[in-house]
C-alpha cells in the first residue's frame, strides 16, 4: 500500500504551512545552535521542547551508519546532522475532542510532493465511502472556505466534502463513483492570493465531519477504547 | 468460504487474522486508523483502507466506517478481533443488514449474552453452578447495601458490560460498597456506555479458570480445554497458562465437559470462553462468557494444535465443525506472556514512542506474536499490548525453563515494557509452584516481584 500514490497521507494545508514556517526557523535557527552545543560538551543525546515542538540532536553511536538512522521519507525532518529529530509531540490519548495528530507532524520538507506548496489547498475525504462530485462544480469554480464541494456515500448516506479554503476549483483526483478512504486528497483548489491561515478553523474542516450516526444501525459504544485485556 | 474479509482490528490480532486469512486463501484487508497507518498489518494487507482519526469511536469503533470500507473493498465479511466491536449485537446486526458476515456469534446470541447478569442466569439454568450474588441489577446504593448484606461480605462490584477489570472493585464493609458504587458507576459509563452494575460474592484465593468451546452453526461444539489465567494485577490478565495447575485431570475434564454442554444447550455459536473461578477446595462457579476470539487463544492452539482464528472463520462461512471431541487432543504444557508497553517499576503506567530495536525469542516451543517492528512508533491512543510470548514444553517445568530463555532473548528497546515483571514472576516460588490466586499481585505488590533477587 505504501506504493500506492493514492494513499499518501494528506494534512490539513493549514497545519502543514503553520509547520513549514516553525521548521524553517527550528532548523534555521535553534539546529546549529544545539549541534554546535552537543560537539562541544561530547553529550551523547540533547533534547529541547518548545511548544508542541520537540527537538532532539542524537550522536551517531559508533558503528551505526547514518543511512540506518535517517528516518523514513515523509516522516521527520532530518536537517543538520542526520542524527538530528524534530517532531511535534502526539497529544495524550484523552485530549478530549480526540483529534487525532498529523501523522506526518514534521514532514513536507520543502518540495513535498505536488500540490502541496503553499499556493494550493487540497479538500480531502472525511469517510470510506463513495466520492460524488458536485454537479454544477467546474475548474476553474471560485469556491470559499465550506462551501459544499462534493459529497462521499457512506451506507447511502452523503457526507459533504467542503473547501478547505477560499479558492479555485483545480484538478479532480478521484472519478465520480470512486471509493474512497478517509483522509484521501480528492479535489485540489488553486489559492488566491496570500493564504489565510484561520481559514479551515472558520469553516469547519471536510475531514472532521463526524462519521458516525450514518446509515449503520449499529450503536458504537460510547467513550473509551475497550482493552483487549478483557479478553 | 469468503474470497475477502475484512480484518477491523489493528495490533496483533490484525495480523493473527491476516496470518489465518492467508492459510486459507482468503484475501484480507485491514481497516486501520491514521494512527496505525504504518502498523504491520497494514503494510503486509493484500489491502489497507483508513476508516477515520487515531480517536477509536471515529475509526475502529465506528460501524458506519467498518462496513463501508467493507463494502467498498469488496470484503463479504467482517472479523472484529477481540475489544472494539467484537461483541457488540448491534454491529453484528448493522453488518448483516448490509449483507455482509460478522465473523463470531449471531447478533441474536451475542444480545442473549450480552448482559453479565443475565448470562449467569441462563448458564445456572442450564446446570452450571454460579457465584452467590445480587438478585439481578442494583437500582440504587440502598439495594446495593440491602443485596451485599444478604450475599455476606467480601462482595465483588461489577458492571454487567464490558470486561478488562474496568468498574469492578472488591469491598469488604458497606462504608466500602458507598464509596465505591460511585466510582464504578462512572467508570462503567466512561467505558461502556453502561453503569448497570451487580455484585457477587468474593471468593477469597480465588482462581480464574476458563474453558474454549467451539460450537458451529448446527449445534455441534467441542471444548478445547481450559486455560488458567490467575495472574492477573486489577482484574487485568498478564500470564496465561494451560493445563490449570489448580485442578487434577478428573476435575479438568468435568469443568470442561459441564461448559460444552451447557453453552450448546442455551444455544451459543461461534468460538467463545467461559469463564470460571475456582475456589480453595476446587469448587468451580461460571462467571461470565466471552463471546469472541481472545488474547490468550495461543496458548489453547499451542497444546491442541488447532487454529481457532481459522476455525472461527470456517464456522461463521457455514461450514461443519468437521471434528469431534475425540479429535480434539491435548499435550504438554504452555504459558502466554502479555508483553505491553508499560513501566512497571511506576504503577504500568503505559508508554507510547518508537521502538529502536526489535529482536523476537525462537527455539523449540516458542512463539511470539506481535505487530512490533524496529522504527515502529507505538501510537498512545490504544491499548498498550505490543506482542504475546507463547511458549510450549511438553510439561510445567520444561516450558518454564523455555520461558525464562525466551524472555531473556527478546529484545524491544527505545520503549519500557513489563519484560522484566514476567522475568521476576518466573523465579517466584508461588508461581513456579503453581499457586498464584487472582490477588496474590495486588496484595503484595507489583515491587515485590521488582526486587533483584540473588
Amino acid at each position: 500500500m505504501a506504493d500506492d500514490p493514492e494513499k499518501t497521507p494528506v494534512r490539513d494545508p493549514q497545519d502543514r504551512l503553520a509547520d513549514h514556517a516553525t521548521i524553517e526557523r527550528l532548523a534555521d535557527d535553534l539546529l546549529p545552535a544545539l549541534a554546535a552545543k552537543l560537539g562541544a560538551n561530547g553529550l551523547g543525546e540533547l533534547e529541547v521542547r518548545e511548544g508542541t515542538w520537540r527537538v532532539r540532536l542524537r550522536m551517531p553511536a559508533d558503528g551505526e551508519t547514518a543511512a540506518a538512522r535517517r528516518p523514513a521519507p515523509g516522516r521527520q525532518a532530518s536537517r543538520g546532522t542526520d542524527a538530528a529529530r524534530v517532531e511535534r509531540r502526539r497529544p495524550n490519548a484523552s485530549t478530549p475532542d480526540g483529534t487525532a495528530p498529523a501523522p506526518a507532524a514534521a514532514t513536507d520538507a520543502p518540495g513535498g510532493p505536488p500540490g502541496s506548496g503553499p499556493s494550493r489547498i487540497i479538500a480531502t475525504s472525511p469517510a470510506v465511502g463513495y466520492f460524488r462530485p458536485k454537479a454544477d462544480l467546474r475548474a476553474g469554480t471560485k469556491v470559499r472556505a465550506g462551501d459544499r464541494i462534493g459529497s462521499v456515500d457512506v451506507l447511502g448516506i452523503g457526507q459533504d466534502l467542503v473547501a478547505p479554503g477560499d479558492g479555485l476549483v483545480g484538478a479532480t483526483l478521484v472519478a465520480a463513483g470512486a471509493p474512497v478512504e478517509y483522509g484521501q486528497a480528492v479535489i485540489v483548489l488553486e489559492q488566491l492570493g496570500e493564504p489565510r491561515p484561520n481559514a479551515t478553523r472558520e469553516a469547519g474542516v471536510g475531514r472532521d465531519v463526524p462519521a458516525d450516526d450514518l446509515g449503520a444501525a449499529g450503536t458504537a459504544p460510547g467513550g473509551g477504547t475497550p482493552a483487549p485485556g478483557a479478553a | 468460504m469468503f474470497e475477502r474479509v475484512l480484518i477491523a482490528n489493528r495490533g496483533e490480532i490484525a495480523l493473527r487474522i491476516l496470518r489465518a486469512c492467508r492459510t486459507m486463501g482468503i484475501g484480507a484487508v485491514v481497516a486501520y486508523s491514521e494512527a496505525d497507518r504504518d502498523s504491520l498489518a497494514a503494510q503486509l494487507a493484500d489491502e489497507a483502507i483508513c476508516i477515520g482519526p487515531a480517536d477509536a469511536k471515529r475509526s475502529y469503533l465506528s460501524p458506519s466506517a467498518l462496513i463501508s470500507a467493507a463494502i467498498v473493498t469488496g470484503c463479504e465479511a467482517i472479523h472484529p478481533g477481540y475489544g472494539f466491536l467484537s461483541e457488540d449485537g448491534g454491529f453484528a446486526e448493522a453488518v448483516a443488514a448490509h449483507g455482509l458476515t460478522f465473523i463470531g456469534p449471531s447478533a441474536e446470541v451475542l444480545e442473549r449474552f450480552a448482559s453479565k447478569e443475565a448470562s449467569r442466569s441462563l448458564m445456572a439454568r442450564h446446570g452450571l453452578p454460579t457465584i452467590p450474588g445480587s438478585d439481578g441489577m442494583l437500582s440504587d446504593d440502598a439495594h446495593a447495601l440491602s443485596e451485599a448484606a444478604r450475599v455476606g461480605y467480601p462482595v465483588l462490584i461489577k458492571p454487567s458490560a464490558g470486561g478488562g477489570g474496568k468498574g469492578m472493585r472488591m469491598v469488604r464493609t458497606p462504608r466500602e460498597l458507598e464509596a465505591a458504587l460511585r466510582v464504578c458507576r462512572s467508570e462503567a459509563r466512561a467505558a461502556f456506555g453502561d453503569d448497570s452494575l451487580y455484585l457477587e460474592k468474593w471468593l477469597e484465593d480465588n482462581r480464574h479458570v476458563e474453558v474454549q468451546v467451539v460450537v458451529d452453526r448446527y449445534g455441534r461444539g467441542v471444548h478445547m480445554g481450559e486455560r488458567d489465567c490467575s495472574v492477573q494485577r486489577r482484574h487485568q490478565k498478564i500470564v496465561e497458562e494451560a493445563p490449570t495447575p489448580a485442578l487434577p485431570p478428573a476435575s479438568r475434564t468435568e469443568l470442561c465437559e459441564r461448559a460444552i454442554a451447557a453453552v450448546v444447550a442455551a444455544g451459543y455459536e461461534n468460538v467463545g470462553t467461559l469463564e470460571f473461578l475456582v475456589d480453595r477446595d476446587g469448587g468451580f462457579y461460571f462467571i461470565e462468557i466471552n463471546c469472541r476470539i481472545q488474547v490468550e487463544h495461543p496458548v489453547t492452539e499451542m497444546l491442541t494444535g488447532i487454529d481457532l482464528v481459522a476455525t472461527q472463520i470456517r464456522i461463521a462461512a457455514g461450514e461443519p465443525l468437521g471434528f469431534g471431541q475425540e479429535d480434539v487432543t491435548s499435550s504438554g504444557h504452555a504459558f502466554e506472556f502479555r508483553i505491553n508497553a508499560e513501566d512497571a517499576e511506576h504503577d504500568f503506567r503505559p508508554q507510547a514512542g518508537r521502538v529502536d530495536r526489535f529482536y523476537a525469542p525462537g527455539g523449540p516451543g516458542v512463539r511470539f506474536d506481535s505487530h512490533l517492528y524496529a522504527g515502529y512508533e507505538v501510537p498512545s491512543y490504544y491499548d498498550s499490548l505490543l506482542g504475546k510470548l507463547v511458549v510450549w514444553g511438553p510439561d510445567r517445568p520444561s516450558a518454564i525453563a523455555r520461558s525464562k530463555a525466551a524472555l531473556d532473548e527478546l529484545v524491544v528497546d527505545g520503549i519500557t515494557t513489563n519484560r522484566a515483571f514476567h522475568r521476576a514472576l518466573l523465579e517466584n516460588e508461588v508461581f513456579v509452584e503453581g499457586r498464584v490466586t487472582t490477588n496474590l499481585i495486588d496484595r503484595i505488590g507489583t515491587a515485590a516481584f521488582l526486587v533483584p533477587r540473588n
